[in-house]
């Protein structure tokens, strides 16, 4: 699994059936220190990831294929986690306290 | 799904028979930091052939997928490296100002 930043979306009209409903992030993938490594990719999202939101991808066909629930489907890159943000966390507890 | 820009078309006189009735696409691969090629030339990174059933034309913004995924689409086996599975219309893309 690879941790990628969305950093946009994607539509499509034109695309397989199999990716009827899902919608398209920009993902850029991100190296343990947080920084850009290679190019934006393409990540199918269920959970409503926001922008600049840190993101757990899977890159593993044969799983998204069994979530998408179509054998012939060519997604690849599917969203299965969003990550905690511990600034974000840090001002929250302040907010409530 | 990687992205890249379609910069022209492949017809095969003799293929596999796999390929029977098949579109290819010349694609290469969109990056935020290269500067777009201009319409219809090459850019100096990895320029690659894309199996096509969608009706992408040169110019269009396309999502590819690569490796053993490519290959699932087909009812039968079939030696396929680059599927296009989406043309993509709008592409948003606000990276962190660095």
């Amino acid at each position: 699994m690879i941790l990628c930043r969305v950093e946009g979306t994607a539509v499509s009209t034109i695309h397989h059936p199999s990716l009827r409903g899902w919608r398209q992030l920009v993902c850029q993938p991100l190296n343990e220190a947080g920084e850009a490594v290679g190019d934006p990719v393409l990540v199918a999202d269920a959970l409503g990831a926001g922008l600049h939101q840190t993101v757990m991808v899977t890159s593993d066909g044969k799983t998204v294929r069994e979530r998408v629930g179509d054998n012939h489907s060519p997604m690849r890159y599917l969203c299965i986690g969003i990550i905690d943000d511990p600034a974000a966390a840090a001002e929250e507890k302040e907010a409530v306290a | 799904m990687k992205l890249a820009r379609v910069v022209g078309r492949v017809t095969l006189s003799v293929s596999d028979p796999a390929y029977k009735g098949a579109r290819f696409l010349v694609a290469s691969p969109w990056s935020p930091k290269a500067p777009e090629p201009p319409a219809g030339k090459l850019r100096k990174g990895n320029t690659f052939v894309v199996y096509d059933n969608l009706g992408a034309s040169p110019g269009d913004l396309i999502g590819y997928t690569d490796g053993g995924e490519a290959a699932a689409p087909f009812p039968e086996p079939t030696p396929c490296d680059a599927y296009n599975a989406a043309i993509i219309d709008t592409l948003t893309h606000k990276p962190l100002p660095a």
